[in-house]
Formats: structure tokens, C-alpha cells, sequence
């Protein structure tokens, strides 16, 4: 019996065939791939969220987290021909491709010199024409500038792609930029990891088995880092399943996973505007999901970058705890056509999550308690 | 009662502004230096210490620092400096007195940063014989009362909290407050109060102290010296000077008791029992979104049983624009114009008649958009009385009532409910709304839907068709105090469906929070979503783009599981859509 609800609400899940899942949820009973496609294809998003809005508060209360960061895409040259992508520019040269020099890259962290940030976030395109000092120096010269900054940098992909263009282990490379000051990896380039839609979506970059062995091995070096999804492209339901599925079963092993983030494919600028996007009730519902189906991983993310504020709001009854923060200059969502203003001060974010009767909680990258909010 | 919370604290001269109030039926304290609070604490002695900062990351420590008051500096802080007989570029040596970690780490990372003497040898003395020490070529760290009471011979004078703000621009934190992670709630409270009622007596020190502890000494741990304390660790973390770990505030707690569920209320709201004025005020205040959502949500099924979700092709245009604007809308398919009249002037009764005409006959629309407030001032302004004007307006064809969206507290206003009596008697029908972000309390929203429900059911009894829906707008104004986000919105249609058991139709107006947020709408009480084509800018909110056209909302509807409808004003004519458009690739 879930308690928390009321018989209302109960008597709704039953209406919906939902009773069972709740009742495995009470019992702390693992979902399955059946489960979380019944969850997928409920057509009531309202008990969904219900549900999911319920795991959020037995871990979170209302406790809504948040951060201050700043983000550095310091190059867009990618040798990667992912379908969905409106950021990379194939070679050097090409129309509106750059690359940041040193001093630009860290000119943006000294821009901010006077601003609570506790974290840069640098992702960049697989550039071939980079020599592997610059993403070494890169760190160094942000620690130099800010030794208090938690850098999380390079997504799998990149560290993938490190290791083969460098000729080193994955453990090398990461044991390298730890050296050098890399604190965490974020989430991205998981985008689908069924080999179906992967192949679809992204056949030249690393697989799925590659991805989650670079989160492994950060893992193992004591490193946690966050774990991503791209929904509403080309892929299946099950796809997504499989996805979450996949992940949950690496976290089991090295429970490193801080923070999974749904992403919302956008469409324009890329090779699949044909698509539509995908819609509030789709994310809605991938958020809740992934809260239900992810028992092993703290946090789910809303960025509300390319959800919109209003929705991003609205994702915190849909298991969200966390609201990708201040974010100062974002280059690739915008290159695909988000339209959500790029910064969105800490005052303004701290009331749209009092508004939504959550208590705002600004945290480090590692989720501790920076500054009251 | 509970014991009282063990506070360790130093007894210095810079303390006393924090401690002098703690509260005695609070707090237990004990003064003692601060090597000794740091070990008190990290024995379990003390459940919370006025600590160096460098003890934070002592071996097995993992306390939390509370917020609001701490020990710094913004410059000159007199009390903590590099001292020797000879300028320092000549020093051989320096020693450390021992009885500040913090400020001795403190000056190693400024002989090796800003200072450039990295590799100038350090050694440790005795707890306050740095000045004793410091002669000839061997310099001193110096802290306290030994720092401000030099003697002559010690030329050489460095500032540490000087230094440290010309070379990072931030304040310096000496100590902190700092205790086990699970201190209740009340004690970090009781901190941050003795520190807010200790700040004005240091205008009662002793005018040597005065300037001291007004001007040396920094006691706001805000973002700044924040900033100033992360920077500190992380290179005192990268010297190896600082043992490892994280620094973390008390924050609030994820257990925090939450209000007690509505669950009564809510099931009877949701078999769509009549609901009082109490009960609306306590499910607006008491109900979790979720909750209000689904008893909503119940509702609706009760009394709109279809999967579906009407809208109404319609567009907006004013007097002015009318002869460019209509054939647009006839373009694409609009079934209805709604008029945006602005303040009358004296012809605007005339020129609407003359519109009216116009987008009826030569353009086959149905035409609402005059309110009550539009219908009281063409009549003023025309001088002639409202039901003479309302008579001109129909025969010109005016199928709709509505107008702008209305404030709080409108239903009240005698004028308001006479023209929506006088249109009810000509049989004309139309939405009414409640509009968030105008500056109403949570209250008045409440009381609007019960003022609403109570007009209706008068108009109702007395043979007059009433409203044909409430719309929700959001003004999305950002003011702090308003309460008008996506997440209010949500949660008053939800009431809106519970409370107005007389109106048929919940409108989620939708233009200022986008077309996801309204699909969220659809679970949670609203079954329309009003017009649509409204490529006028005017109502979208600056920066944003959700207008739409209407392939787009009936997307919208259809991913959510919904059969689009397209209505006419007054719900008369439905038309399904059924079929998705073809050429596109639908998705959820």
C-alpha cells in the first residue's frame, strides 16, 4: 500500500493498471523493462508523475537543487557526423567552425572572476587538429586562474576519442587530466545506446559498451560523473528503456552516477529537421520514468535551457530534483535553436522553485550545500 | 527538553560579536583557544565550534559550516602578519607560530604566490613567539594581540588579509562555525541570531577595539567571502597545506514535515460535491500539485466524459489593422475574429458596428472580443446607453461576448455584472477569465472563482445562457511576489475545475507558458485550449516565442493522447480531427 497518497490517487493508479508498479515502489521491489514501458505508454501523465514525484520526495522532500557554472565549448571542429547535431562543423575552416584559443578559453573564466560559480563545464567537438597539451594546459590554466572552480569536462566521446588519437588507455587519459585538474565527467554523447538507433544517430562515434566503459573506468579512479539520454529522435519507447536499463545496470557496479539527464532532441540547424520535436508531455514523462525506472541514481536533472523555464517548473512534480543552474554561455542547444533566454539569474531561479513549493538548494558539482538560497 | 547544544568557541577579542548572545537555554559554551575547539569537536566534546578554517579538513573531519556569520577580513585585517627586522626579499627564513594553522597556511600560499618566495624554508615555534623570533635575516608569522603590539625593532610589517585581497580580489575567512552535520535545525538558527544582535555592540567596545572589530574584521560569510573561503581550499588542497574534503553548508533538511494531506477534501471535490469557500481556500493552500491535479483531472472525466481537447481557430486583430489581418485569418481557416478595442472614443461604437459587418459578411467569421468594460465605455463615449449600443452591436452581427482578460475582484463590480446580465438577455455567450500576476494574493484568486461560480449560477437560474468557460491566463510578470509561474497556473486550473462545478469548460490559455506546459494542463482539469492563430507578438511575453499556428496545438493535443476538436465560440459546432496531418513525422 503507498501510503503517502491519497485513496484518491490510489484509486486512480488502479484505474490505470498501475497499481502493481506502485505497490513494487513501496516495496522497494525493482521495475523491470516491462514496467517501464507500461510506465512509458500510461496515457495518464498525471498519475505518472504521482508516482514519480513520490520517489523524488522520499529522497528529496522538496529540496530542488541547483548551480552556478559556467560552460566552455572551446571548439565545434568534430570529425563525429552525429545526425542530430547542429553544433559540430566538420573541419577547421569550415562556415562558423572555431576553435578557442588558450587565452580565449580562459578568458571566460577570468570574465567571471567575481561571480560564485563552483564549476566550468567543458565539452567539446573531436577536433583533430588539437595536440593532446591543449586539453591538459586547458585545465591547468583554469586551475590557475580559479583554484576553487570544479572543473567537469569531456564527455565519454571525447575521452574515447583521446585514447585513440593519443594512443593511450582510457585510464591514462583520465589519470592525465586528473593530474592536470579534472574533476568529474559530465553525461553526454550517451544519446541512444541500442545499436539500432546508435547506428542511426551517431555510427561514427563510440559505442555504447566504449561509453559506459569510460564511466567505469572514471568510476574506478574515484571520479563520479553524470549520465545522459537523448529522447525524441528517431528512437523507439524500448529504446529509451533499454537505455535507462543499461545505465542502471552499470551504477549497480560502481554506483558513480551522480545525475541522469533526459535531453530533449531539438531539430532545427541539423540533419533531422524533418522530425518534429518533442513535445512537454513526452519529456514530462521521460523525466518521470527515468525517476522510477533509475533507482540507484540521486538525482534527475531538468536544463532548462531547452525545455523552457515554464516547463522546467512544471518537471519538478515529475521526479526532477535538480535544475541544470545558471548557465552563462551555452552554445550547442542554442545552435539548434532553443529559444530559452541563455542566463537565467540565481535570484530568478530560486523563485521559480519557491514558486513551485520546493526548497532551492544551491550545491557543488558533488551535490554539497554551497550558499543559502 | 532537549540538552543543550555544546558550543566550543574561542574566547578573542574578534569572537565576541558572534558568541556574547548565544542563547543560554540554547547553547552550553565553552571558551577555549581555537586549536583546542577545533579538537573538542573533532572528539565529540562539542556538537558545534567557532573553528579555524584549516581544521575543517582535518584527518575524520566531515562537519558542515553554518551559514551567515564567520572570522574574515577585506584587506587590512592588523592581526595577521608576515613580520622581520629587514625587508623580506632578504629574509633566509621564515617561522611559523603555531597557534593559528590557518593563517601559517595562509602565509605559505603567499610567499609562494603573490609574495615570490617560494622557496623560502618555513619552521614551526612555539605558540606566540613569532616576534620573538624574528630577527636578522628570519622573518615571522604573527597573529592576535602579539601582531598589533609589535616591537619597533620589526620594520617589516605585511598584512596577510592585505595581500590575500590584492592578489584574488576576495575576502579572507579565519573561522567559521562549524559542527556535526546533523545539528538541528534550531541551532544553526541560534547562531545566525546571537552573530545578527552581536553585530551593533561593537560600536560599544572600546575605541581601541572599535576600529578593529568594525573595520579589520569581516564577519558576513556571504557569496564573497565564500568565494574567498573555496578559493583558500582548494589551494591550500593543491600546496598540500590542506588535508582533502569538501566544504559543505547546513542546508535545509529533505525531511522537512510536510502539510497534511487534503485527502478528504480532495475526494469529495473530485466526485464534484459542491465545494465551499473553505475548502477552496484550503486545497489552494494545502493541496500538493499532484493531488489537486488528479482530483481535477477526475473530474473532468465526470463532466467532459470525451478524449478530447477543443480549440477554436480564431485570430485577433484590432479596428485599425482589421483589412489586413482578416483575409490572414480567412487564409487559415480561422472561424472567428476576436476584437481588441483598447478605450473608446466616440466613434469606436460605429467603426465596430462597421467592422462587425465587414468580417461577417465579407469574410464569413464569427466575431467576439467586446467585454464589459469595452461595452461600457463605446456606450459612454458614443452617449448612448449600454443597451442601445449592445442592440447596434448585435444586429451588426456580434455572436460572442468576452473582452480582455479581467482582474481579480471584477466579478464584484456592478458594471461588470451588468453588461454580462445585458449580453446574457441578447443570449450572447462567451469566456470569462482569471488572470495571475496582476498583484492578487492567492486568496483573491479563491475568491474570484467563488465569485464567479455564484454570478454564473444567478445568471443561470434567471434563464441566461452564462459563461461557456473560465480561461486561465498567466501574466508570467517575474515579480518575486506574485506567485504567477507556470506552476500557479497549473494549480489554478486544477482549483478552477473543482471550485466552478457550474462552467462547463477549464481554457488553459496557454501563449504565455507554451503549448508543453499545457499539455500538462490537459491532466489537470482543462479539456480547451482556447484560440489559437494568434500570431500577434502583443500577447506572447518579451524573449518568448510560443505562438503557434493551429497544426501545432493539435499536435499537441493528439501526443497527449487527446482528439483535437476544432470549436466554434459557443461549443455549437465541433469538428474532429482525427487523421494526422500526412508529410510530417508525428512523435510524442
Amino acid at each position: 500500500m503507498v501510503t503517502e497518497l491519497s485513496p484518491l490517487a490510489q484509486r486512480r493508479l488502479h484505474t490505470h493498471h498501475l497499481a502493481d508498479i506502485a505497490e513494487k515502489l513501496a516495496a522497494g521491489v525493482r521495475l523491470d523493462f516491462d514496467d517501464g514501458m507500461r510506465l512509458y505508454t500510461t496515457p495518464d501523465l498525471g498519475t505518472l508523475g504521482l508516482l514519480a514525484n513520490q520517489s523524488r520526495e522520499r529522497r528529496w522532500g522538496d529540496l530542488t537543487f541547483f548551480n552556478r557554472n559556467l560552460h566552455i565549448n572551446a571548439t565545434n571542429v568534430c570529425e563525429a557526423t552525429c545526425i542530430f547535431c547542429s553544433f559540430s562543423r566538420l573541419k577547421t575552416g569550415d562556415a562558423n567552425a572555431y576553435t578557442m584559443s588558450l587565452e580565449e578559453a580562459l578568458g571566460r573564466v577570468r570574465e567571471l572572476r567575481g561571480e560564485l560559480i563552483t564549476e566550468v563545464h567543458v565539452v567539446n567537438g573531436l577536433n583533430p587538429d588539437l595536440p593532446w597539451n591543449y586539453y591538459l594546459d586547458l585545465l591547468r590554466g583554469i586551475k590557475a586562474e580559479r583554484a576553487d572552480l570544479h572543473i567537469k569536462a569531456f564527455t565519454a566521446v571525447e575521452i574515447h576519442y583521446f585514447a585513440e588519437k593519443y594512443g593511450k588507455s582510457y585510464e591514462q587519459v583520465l589519470r592525465e587530466l586528473m593530474a592536470a585538474g579534472l574533476g568529474s565527467l559530465p553525461g553526454g554523447g550517451a544519446e541512444i545506446f541500442h545499436p539500432r538507433a546508435r547506428k542511426k544517430l551517431c555510427d561514427d562515434k563510440v559505442d555504447a559498451e566504449g561509453w559506459l566503459e569510460v564511466h567505469r573506468t572514471a568510476h574506478e579512479l574515484g571520479l563520479r560523473s553524470n549520465c545522459t539520454m537523448l529522447f525524441g529522435s528517431i528512437e523507439t519507447l524500448e529504446e529509451r528503456v533499454d537505455h535507462m536499463l543499461r545505465l542502471r545496470a552499470l551504477q549497480d557496479q560502481t554506483g558513480g552516477f551522480q545525475t541522469f539527464i533526459p535531453l530533449r532532441f531539438h531539430h532545427e540547424n541539423n540533419k533531422l529537421e524533418r522530425l518534429r520535436e518533442p513535445t512537454g508531455f513526452d519529456s514530462l514523462r521521460t523525466y518521470a520514468v527515468a525517476r522510477l525506472l533509475l533507482d540507484n541514481i540521486d538525482h534527475i536533472k531538468a536544463y532548462w535551457i531547452m525545455l523552457g523555464i515554464e516547463l522546467a517548473q512544471l518537471s519538478l512534480s515529475w521526479g526532477v530534483d535538480d535544475l541544470d543552474g545558471t548557465v552563462r554561455e551555452e552554445r550547442i542547444y542554442h545552435m539548434a535553436g532553443a529559444r530559452t533566454p541563455q542566463t537565467l539569474g540565481r535570484a530568478d531561479l530560486v523563485q521559480l522553485i519557491r514558486d513551485a513549493g520546493r526548497v532551492p538548494v544551491e550545491r557543488d558539482t558533488l551535490y554539497h550545500v554551497v550558499a543559502e538560497a | 527538553m532537549n540538552p543543550k547544544i555544546r558550543v566550543a568557541c574561542v574566547g578573542y577579542t574578534n569572537a565576541w560579536p558572534l558568541t556574547r548572545h548565544l542563547d543560554p537555554e540554547l547553547f552550553a559554551v565553552e571558551a577555549c583557544v581555537p586549536s583546542v575547539a577545533a579538537r573538542r569537536l573533532g572528539q565529540g566534546e562539542a556538537d558545534v565550534g567557532l573553528v579555524p578554517v584549516a581544521s575543517l579538513f582535518d584527518r575524520g573531519a566531515s562537519w558542515r559550516v553554518a551559514p551567515g556569520w564567520c572570522i574574515g577580513s577585506d584587506g587590512d585585517v592588523d592581526s595577521v602578519l608576515l613580520v622581520g627586522e629587514g625587508p623580506l626579499e632578504e629574509w633566509d627564513e621564515v617561522v611559523l607560530d603555531g597557534e593559528s594553522r590557518t593563517s601559517v597556511i595562509l602565509a605559505q600560499i603567499l610567499l609562494r604566490g603573490p609574495l615570490g618566495r617560494p622557496e623560502l624554508p618555513v619552521r614551526a615555534v612555539d605558540a606566540g613567539t613569532g616576534a620573538f623570533h624574528a630577527q636578522g635575516r628570519v622573518g615571522a608569522v604573527v597573529i592576535g594581540d602579539a601582531a598589533r603590539n609589535l616591537p619597533a625593532r620589526l620594520t617589516t610589517r605585511v598584512d596577510l588579509g592585505r595581500v590575500w585581497k590584492q592578489w584574488t580580489g576576495l575576502p579572507f575567512v579565519f573561522a567559521v562555525w562549524a559542527g556535526r552535520p546533523d545539528l538541528p535545525r534550531e541551532a544553526i538558527d541560534g547562531l545566525r541570531a546571537a552573530g545578527a544582535r552581536g553585530m551593533p555592540d561593537r560600536a560599544l567596545a572600546p575605541a581601541a577595539e572599535r576600529d578593529y572589530l568594525t573595520r579589520a574584521i569581516r564577519y558576513e560569510l556571504d557569496d564573497r567571502a565564500l568565494m574567498g573561503l573555496r578559493r583558500f581550499v582548494a589551494l591550500g588542497q593543491a600546496a598540500g597545506l590542506l588535508g582533502p574534503g569538501d566544504l559543505s553548508l547546513y542546508g535545509p533538511s529533505p525531511l522537512a514535515p510536510k502539510a497534511v494531506l487534503p485527502a478528504e477534501l480532495l475526494t469529495r471535490a473530485a466526485r464534484g460535491e459542491p465545494i465551499n469557500a473553505e475548502t477552496a481556500h484550503a486545497l489552494s493552500v494545502g493541496a500538493p500539485t499532484g493531488e489537486l491535479a488528479a482530483a481535477a483531472d477526475e473530474l473532468r472525466w465526470l463532466r467532459a466524459p470525451a478524449r478530447e481537447v477543443t480549440w477554436l481557430p480564431a485570430g485577433n486583430l484590432t479596428l485599425d489593422n482589421l483589412a489586413e489581418r482578416a483575409p490572414a485569418l480567412t487564409a487559415k481557416k480561422a472561424l472567428a475574429a476576436i476584437l481588441q478595442l483598447g478605450v473608446a472614443e466616440a466613434d469606436t461604437l460605429a467603426r465596430t458596428e462597421a467592422a462587425l459587418r465587414t468580417l461577417k459578411e465579407q469574410h464569413g467569421l464569427s466575431v467576439t472580443g467586446v467585454g464589459p468594460d469595452d461595452l461600457h465605455g463605446m456606450a459612454l463615449a458614443a452617449a448612448v446607453s449600454p443597451e442601445v449600443a449592445l442592440e447596434r452591436l448585435v444586429s451588426a452581427g456580434l455572436d460572442g461576448f468576452g473582452g480582455p482578460p479581467t482582474r481579480t475582484g471584477a466579478v464584484q463590480r456592478p458594471t461588470w455584472q451588468a453588461m454580462h446580465r445585458l449580453a446574457g438577455r441578447h443570449g450572447l455567450r462567451g469566456p470569462t477569465t482569471l488572470t495571475l500576476g496582476l498583484g492578487e494574493s492567492r486568496a483573491d484568486r479563491v475568491e474570484h472563482l467563488l465569485a464567479l461560480r455564484s454570478f454564473q449560477a444567478s445568471e443561470l437560474h434567471a434563464g441566461r445562457p452564462g459563461f461557456t468557460a473560465l480561461s486561465v491566463w498567466t501574466a508570467l510578470s517575474g515579480e518575486p511576489d506574485r506567485d504567477d509561474s507556470a506552476q500557479a497556473w497549473l494549480r489554478t486550473i486544477a482549483l478552477a475545475r473543482l471550485v466552478l462545478d457550474n462552467v462547463a469548460h477549464i481554457t488553459a490559455w496557454w501563449p504565455s507558458v507554451g503549448l508543453g506546459a499545457a499539455q500538462a494542463a490537459l491532466f489537470a482539469g482543462a479539456d480547451d485550449l482556447g484560440p489559437a492563430l494568434l500570431d500577434d507578438t502583443a500577447l506572447a511575453a518579451p524573449g518568448r516565442s510560443f505562438l503557434t499556428d493551429g497544426e501545432e496545438v493539435e499536435h499537441h493535443i493528439r501526443v497527449a493522447g487527446f482528439t483535437p476538436v476544432r470549436r466554434d465560440l459557443d461549443w455549437t459546432t465541433l469538428v474532429r480531427v482525427t487523421a494526422a496531418p500526412e508529410g510530417r513525422y508525428a512523435r510524442a
